[in-house]
């Protein structure tokens, strides 16, 4: 595939990421997740990538219901004490960030290790800018 | 690394890694510390440093690590079985990354505007502290 041609399923992802993920994830992350994206399409077809996205979508919701459940719990625990609390977000908070610390690092170390890379990549960028700009 | 890492470094390690040696606990404590600034927005760590301030004057630093964090991180045992067999990295990377944008809109609105506010308020010092650079060079 051509360069213009990744260039291009590059901004097709950037522009459907979601809203809130820039302010949730690092830089690096976000960046990450165009480009997984854009490569994934790439290497596998945008035919087969409908499929692997499929299991995205499941497992997003498997996800996402085992952390709400446990939060939903979290909070009638505290609404019978009469104590409304925000510890059903903190551990909706905490569950979150735990886990995708967990997948990135522990699951499948390489994730973080280009992760760490981009990041280090992002950082010397501004250096060199906030240098030039000195 | 955010107050809250802290805390969350000490427990939810104790409770992943079980029996593991100090110098290996020590180790992953490092990776945790290194990975909670590469992974997350300041956003996030502003708010959980908020988060964890109020809940500590409510209930006491003691209960909130009893209560919450430290079931937190015992909870993660079925999450982390859903993407045990035949998962890629991509699929795994994905669905948590969407999870967890899923949470923060839809779960608890509250939180995504509480991003935006803090988002909003970063800029804002920002645009201060370079006010004051700028007017600190021109009288150089």
């Amino acid at each position: 595939m051509a360069e213009k041609e990744f260039e291009e399923l590059l901004s097709k992802y950037e522009s459907t990421m979601p809203a809130i993920a820039p302010r949730v994830f690092s830089r690096a992350v976000c960046t990450y997740h165009i480009v997984l994206n854009a490569s994934v399409e790439q290497r596998l077809g945008a035919e087969k990538k409908k499929v692997a996205d499929k299991v995205v979508q499941d497992k997003r919701n498997e996800i996402r219901n085992h952390i709400m459940h446990r939060c939903r719990d979290v909070e009638k625990h505290f609404e019978n004490r009469g104590n409304k609390t925000i510890q059903g977000h903190y551990a909706a908070l905490i569950m979150a960030t735990l886990f995708f610390t967990y997948v990135v690092t522990e699951k499948y170390p390489k994730l973080f290790e280009v992760i760490s890379t981009l990041a280090k990549r992002a950082q010397q960028r501004t250096a060199g800018s906030e240098g030039r700009e000195a | 690394m955010s107050q809250f890492g802290s805390i969350l470094v000490g427990l939810g390690l104790r409770t992943l890694m079980g029996k593991m040696s100090e110098e290996s606990r020590k180790r992953e404590i490092q990776v945790y510390v290194e990975a909670w600034d590469k992974l997350f927005s300041p956003q996030v760590s502003a708010l959980l440093n908020m988060m964890t301030e109020t809940l500590t004057k409510q209930i006491g630093s003691v209960s909130l690590e009893w209560d919450v964090v430290k079931k937190a991180s015992e909870w993660l045992t079925i999450p982390k079985a859903t993407i045990r067999f035949g998962i890629t990295d991509y699929t795994a990377f994905e669905a948590t990354f969407y999870a967890i944008t899923d949470i923060m809109t839809q779960e608890y609105p509250d939180m995504a505007q509480a991003l935006e506010d803090i988002e909003k308020k970063l800029m804002d010092l920002l645009a201060e502290e370079t006010k004051k650079k700028l007017e600190e060079l021109k009288s150089s």
